[in-house]
């Protein structure tokens, strides 16, 4: 009963859409004019990792899902969606009382100033990163540890203003960080399995002229003549790219090493991300490759620093009392994910109070607890 | 719009009170020549009040203005008085009888107060009070000149209504009160399409219409006057009269009592006057001195007249200005009452079409168009005058001589619609030298039909000020003094541009005011992209003043990046300890921290040079041992005389789908090589060109290379060789010709050498022994220790760690001068190093290296599973049981433990010998032992 309750709240929160406004589309409309494209620019879909239909429907103005449109509006260089979104729509209803819950434990996080700990991580992967040549960093961690997130966080914070921040949250990593160019490719959308739209996607995101669906000969020959810029391509998901190997096979991940180390005056370099180890993975699944023989350093993600779990549960818009922090950390043991979890559900209980005007909150623990359930594994230190 | 602009032209230089004294001067000239200081002065008295208000409109607090009192007492006794003077002054010209200076003096001075009395009660006070002057001062003076008794409307009328209805043949001359109303009346509308605004919103034509119909209501009225006159009487025309009246005030006020009231008052003191005028003869009343008879007669002669041409003009007025605007009101009123007036005297045949209408109407023009052409004739003279002023202004030094500009012209007419040439230029010498007087100025005359002069100078101005501004410190500073108040109201290019200036200026501001210099640099930079920014729009728009702006652009550019680059320098220098290690990727030439290698380097060289038809050379060593790295720095080891070039196989190869692309991949790689290692310039084919017969055009392309480097020998290192073999089982690469080409490379080019690097056993090169035949092996193994020491303790010039000796030696222990695990420890200490205080960062003990050590095992777990990735599952298992025999300190294994291995392993040698190609272990003592501690570390630590 109680979980029934609980998966009821989730998947309404999972609903959230959004539309554009009509202010809203001629602030985008202008955005996309200055980045020289057309409405339905494949280039956009493909950084915003929508379909060409999803773009048509935003152009509409019909509801789309939530994480896309944060991503259309980002892919032209809009990081205020609210400014685009069109709130007074019924749609928009059940959005709008979540945008105020602070803490996000479905999808990962794309917005920085959601994004906590992981410090020394950060301090790690953009000491590397801000010397030439460019070093290869793999990200090992459970399943739901934060590397997405985590990816997403490299690639936003060192060019996000400290207005769009916390205050004092560090994005100072890099000391030219307009110099730098991500690319985010996740495995996990099955056309970057496709080694013909993976290739144009990376070169669209480099901004190389090319033909529709390059083959790896001349998107060798594209990028080692034309990376002039640091650029650092995150591999998401990459457990799922080597399980779909007859796509992305030997010589794809051979060209990848080579280019990086050999063709493009140390400007490329890879993150990948992986809940295992990939030499592990690339042996099992039947690579040969020694492309993950360039990652020379790995991160591995495990719970938060305790100061840092603090620092998040401290982010909630009510204050908690003092024993449900402790309460939360002691139950998430830092973990990200059950730290995200449990402070979801206290903040909800306490809203709830508060909208009742009631100093007695339900039982939320022992729904907390249930809701944690399926990620317990995080805690074993043996699971994978 | 006017708000912001209270400011008077005289205010602009005298420090006067705003409830200043309004002379007749005063109030005269800005009725006519300055009708926007008129507009100012009213806004001045109440926001509300319209430019053409009339008495009727104003409200009690109005009244008790200063100003107010002081306009309508000017206008009600001064203007009077004014007009008589006048009159005398002018008859007194030529020599007339006594009678008719009383006559034209009392005349003058009555229809000068009726009018101003009546004309800003139902028209408007502005053209009241001038029409007034002008009306009294030219009736006045046609009166005294003409017969007293001849020159008067209302016998005209009767006179009129007489010959029209009655058929008597009446010749009445109309008099020389006709050419007064003309002029009167074309006057008083210049003046209302002076003072009042065009309202935008009305269309054309309804103005027109509205136009049509006030006039012809005007003379409609005249008409039906006429045939009261007629029909009734003449002293009906005191009904019309009162009639006419109401109903003109009832139009402005919308109040039935007061319209009647007044309509009463104005038409009683009409029949009063006819009463009077024509039923008693002035001598019955008592006026026995023929003087006074003759007063009596002109003050009732002129009652009537006023009055009667008032209502006339002002019925059409109200008529038109109710429908349309004041300025349709004017003209309908003009040709309501002298137009009408005119069709008037033509009708009665005392006048006719040629040439008295065509006078008229040339009289009516140049009244209602004086604003036209008045500036037209004073505009010579004006630039003849402005010009002296300026250059008078400009020679001087004193520096208080700017304001000689108010001399100029434009301020002492503001009717001139022509650009006033160099008034800009003296603006903006008045803006450099005195820029506070100068902006009140310009916001003066920014109102003014002069404002391009204004535009032209603010914008020159600002441009200098803006380029004037080269340090950071002027520019974030520019947008606080920016010379534009009104930045809306003036629209063009220009503004646009100025606009982005202040507000790239206030970004800067807001950038620098950033508490830390990460982030100033970060809003710094997006500064650079507007200015970028707005340079290539200036670069595409044709606007005159995009010119004037580039430098500025530039010039601000370079200041701001210059500041980027300042904060940028100042970020290097922070506390931390940059780590000089590259780890997992080869090095390249350029990099400093490639340390060693020489002796093999000189051995290979040898080998190169000695013979002339020398092996191939096959280098191989353990993964991350650097066989790269040197064949990337053969450039500097080798002699001059050697020309390296470097062929990653796995990039062309492994992309390559043809021979093609392999060979045109190769040609790139050894051309790109070629230009890194000795700087030179090779050409290699096209793409299109290999197509043709790749293998021939490969061929030919080399031997150019042997004719163009005789002396040299060329060395084409091959790495990654073992990836061929998968081209060529995928049947993607012809595996006869390739190595068909390499075999004709090694025997039968002289200058050629080829080097083979990639896998780390010998084994693997085997299945190539036909083609190797003779091949000489080199093994990159681990650095020395002197080597080893250089890349821990001074792997750059300047490094800023020292290494405590001992743990200098427990680096080169754990590491065994492996320089992949040298570079990723040493740059784990750098990282612990830079977590501990300031005071402790710079040494480097042995329990840091410890520390460092057991992080390293976790950074670089690839590497580590990488090497268990090789071995087999037994072998696995051996490994770790021996990793947790060893001690930490290598002294070896007794007999004893040798035992339990060889019953626990049946053949021994089986297990290691696998394990000792591998270069994981080797023989030590009567056992083994690993090769490198830290490798140990990892079997240990997954026991």
């Amino acid at each position: 009963m109680v979980k029934d309750l609980i998966s009821i709240r989730r998947s309404t929160s999972k609903m959230t859409s959004l539309k554009a406004s009509e202010k809203g589309l001629e602030i985008v409309n202008a955005a996309r004019l200055r980045k020289g494209w057309s409405k339905s620019s494949d280039i956009w879909a493909d950084l915003a990792k929508v379909s060409s239909g999803t773009l048509k429907r935003f152009w509409q103005g019909k509801a789309i899902r939530c994480d896309s449109f944060q991503e259309i509006c980002s892919a032209v260089g809009l990081y205020n969606w609210r400014e685009i979104a069109n709130f007074n729509s019924p749609a928009s209803e059940s959005f709008k009382s979540s945008i105020s819950a602070q803490f996000i434990t479905g999808n990962p996080i794309l917005n920085p100033k959601f994004f906590f700990g992981r410090e020394l991580s950060l301090k790690r992967i953009f000491n590397t990163l801000k010397r030439h040549p460019l070093q290869n960093i793999a990200i090992i961690g459970k399943r739901r540890s934060g590397k997405t997130s985590l990816l997403h966080y490299l690639s936003k914070i060192t060019n996000t203003l400290p207005e769009r921040l916390r205050e004092n949250q560090k994005n100072d990593w890099l000391a030219t960080p307009e110099k730098y160019s991500w690319i985010f490719i996740d495995f996990q959308d099955k056309r970057m399995t496709n080694q013909g739209k993976l290739l144009g996607y990376i070169l669209n995101q480099i901004g190389i002229q090319h033909e529709n669906q390059p083959d790896l000969e001349s998107f060798m020959e594209l990028v080692s003549s034309n990376i002039k810029k640091p650029t650092i391509i995150l591999l998401d998901e990459i457990d799922v790219a080597l399980q779909s190997h007859s796509l992305l096979d030997d010589p794809f991940w051979d060209s990848l090493r080579s280019l990086s180390t050999n063709y493009t005056q140390g400007n490329l370099a890879f993150i990948l991300a992986s809940s295992r180890s990939p030499v592990e993975l690339a042996q099992n699944t039947g690579y040969t490759s020694p492309f993950f023989n360039i990652f020379g350093r790995v991160i591995k993600l495990g719970a938060l620093a305790k100061t840092e779990a603090y620092e998040l549960i401290d982010s909630s818009p009510l204050p908690f009392p003092e024993e449900d922090r402790e309460w939360i950390i002691r139950h998430s043991h830092c973990w990200p994910l059950l730290l995200q979890i449990l402070c979801s559900e206290c903040l909800f209980s306490l809203e709830e109070a508060w909208g009742e005007q009631s100093s007695e909150r339900y039982d939320w623990k022992s729904q907390a607890l249930m809701a944690t359930e399926n990620f317990w594994y995080l805690l074993d230190p043996d699971s994978e | 719009m006017i708000e912001s602009s209270n400011i008077d032209s005289s205010k602009v230089f005298s420090k006067q009170s705003p409830r200043e004294f309004i002379s007749v001067i005063k109030l005269l000239s800005l009725l006519t020549i300055k009708p926007l200081s008129w507009n100012h002065l009213v806004k001045e008295i109440d926001v509300d009040l319209n430019p053409c208000f009339s008495v009727l409109e104003l409200k009690a607090e109005q009244f008790r203005d200063s100003r107010v009192s002081a306009i309508l007492k000017n206008g009600y006794f001064v203007i009077p008085i004014l007009s008589s003077l006048t009159v005398l002054i002018f008859l007194s010209l030529w020599d007339q009888p006594i009678e008719s200076y009383v006559y034209g003096v009392i005349f003058g001075s009555t229809a000068s107060l009726i009018i101003s009395t009546l004309g800003s009660l139902t028209t408007n006070v502005a053209s009241g009070l001038l029409i007034g002057l002008v009306g009294g001062i030219s009736s006045g003076i046609a009166h005294g000149f003409g017969d007293s008794e001849g020159a008067m409307i209302t016998t005209e009328l009767n006179a009129f209504a007489h010959q029209i209805f009655s058929n008597v043949s009446l010749s009445v001359d109309i008099g020389t009160g006709y050419w007064a109303v003309l002029l009167s009346s074309s006057v008083a509308a210049a003046a209302i399409i002076n003072i009042a605004k065009s309202s935008q919103g009305t269309k054309i034509h309804r103005k027109i219409s509205s136009i049509i119909f006030g006039a012809t209501v005007g003379a409609l009225m005249l008409f039906l006057i006429i045939i009261l006159v007629s029909f009734v009487g003449i002293y009906s025309v005191s009904i019309a009269i009162g009639l006419l009246s109401a109903f003109v005030i009832w139009v402005q006020t919308k109040q039935w009592l007061t319209s009647l009231a007044l309509g009463l008052l104005i038409g009683g003191l009409n029949l009063l006057g006819s009463i009077i005028f024509w039923m008693g003869d002035p001598e019955r009343l008592g006026f026995t001195n023929s003087y006074a008879q003759i007063a009596a007669r002109s003050i009732t002669h002129a009652s009537l007249e006023s009055i009667f041409f008032v209502l006339i003009f002002s019925a059409p007025y109200v008529i038109a200005k109710t429908m349309a605007d004041e300025i349709s009101g004017a003209v309908a009123g003009v040709l309501g009452s002298a137009g009408g007036y005119m069709g008037l005297a033509i009708a009665s045949e005392n006048y006719s079409l040629w040439p008295d209408a065509l006078i008229g109407m040339m009289i009516i023009l140049i009244g209602i168009t004086i604003t036209w052409w008045v500036p037209i004739l004073l505009y010579p003279v004006s630039l003849i005058w402005d010009s002296s002023i300026y250059f008078i202004d400009k020679n001087s030094t004193d520096k208080f001589s700017g304001s000689l500009i108010y001399l100029n012209s434009v301020f002492w007419t503001e009717l001139q619609y022509l650009p006033l040439w160099g008034l800009d230029n003296h603006l903006l010498l008045l803006l450099e030298r005195n820029y506070e007087q100068g902006k009140s100025v310009l916001e003066f005359l920014s109102y003014s039909q002069q404002r391009w002069a204004v535009r032209a100078a603010q914008i020159e101005f600002d441009a200098r000020d803006l380029g004037n501004r080269k340090t950071i410190a002027d520019i974030r500073n520019a947008y606080k003094r920016f010379s534009f108040p009104n930045i809306g109201l003036l629209k063009g290019q220009a503004e646009t541009i100025l606009y982005s200036f202040s507000r790239i200026s206030e970004d800067i501001d807001a950038a620098l005011k950033q508490k830390n210099n990460y982030n100033k640099r970060l809003s710094l930079t997006h500064s650079v992209d507007r200015l970028g920014a707005l340079l290539r729009e200036l670069n595409r728009i044709s606007d005159q003043y995009a010119v004037r702006f580039i430098p500025i652009v530039s010039g601000w550019l370079s200041a701001v990046n210059g500041q980027i680059e300042q904060i940028t320098n100042s970020l290097g220098e922070r506390q931390e300890i940059i780590s000089p290690y590259i780890v997992g990727v080869p090095i390249a030439q350029q990099q400093d921290i490639f340390v060693g290698r020489v002796d093999i380097a000189k051995r290979i060289e040898n080998l190169l040079i000695q013979h002339s038809q020398s092996p191939p050379v096959l280098l191989y060593g353990q993964r991350r041992m650097g066989k790269t790295s040197l064949i990337n720095n053969f450039g500097r080891l080798l002699t001059s005389s050697i020309i390296p070039m470097f062929v990653d196989l796995q990039g062309p190869a492994s992309s390559a789908k043809r021979d093609v692309g392999f060979l045109y991949g190769m040609a790139k790689s050894m051309a790109i090589s070629a230009k890194k290692s000795r700087d030179i310039d090779l050409h290699y084919p096209a793409y299109s060109d290999f197509e043709l017969d790749p293998f021939v055009v490969f061929n030919d392309w080399l031997d150019d290379l042997e004719a163009c480097f005789k002396d040299k020998i060329i060395l084409i290192a091959l790495d990654e060789f073992e990836v061929l073999a998968t081209s060529f089982s995928r049947n993607q690469l012809s595996e006869a010709d390739i190595l068909g080409l390499f075999r004709n490379l090694i025997q039968h080019r002289s200058q050629f050498r080829v080097l083979l690097s990639g896998s780390h056993t010998l084994d693997q090169f085997q299945q190539w022994s036909n083609y190797l035949i003779n091949a000489k092996v080199f093994k990159v193994g681990y650095l020395n220790p002197a080597e080893s020491y250089q890349l821990i303790v001074s792997p750059i010039e300047d490094f800023q760690l020292c290494y405590e000796s001992d743990a200098v030696e427990r680096v080169i222990q754990l590491t065994r001068g492996h320089p992949y695990l040298i570079q990723l420890l040493c740059d784990e200490i750098i990282f612990l190093k830079n977590e501990q205080t300031y005071a402790n960062r710079h040494l480097v003990t042995e329990s840091d290296v410890e520390q460092a050590a057991a992080n390293a095992l976790e950074v670089g777990e690839l590497f580590f599973s990488f090497i268990e990735s090789q071995v087999e599952p037994l072998g696995l298992q051996f490994l770790r049981d021996l990793a947790a025999l060893a001690t930490p300190s290598q002294t070896g294994l007794n007999a004893a433990v040798r035992e339990t291995f060889s019953c626990k392993f049946d053949t021994l040698e089986d297990l290691t010998q696998p394990l000792c190609r591998l270069d994981i272990i080797e023989p030590y003592g009567n056992f083994y032992r690993f090769q490198v501690e830290l490798i140990r570390h990892w079997f240990y630590r997954n026991v």
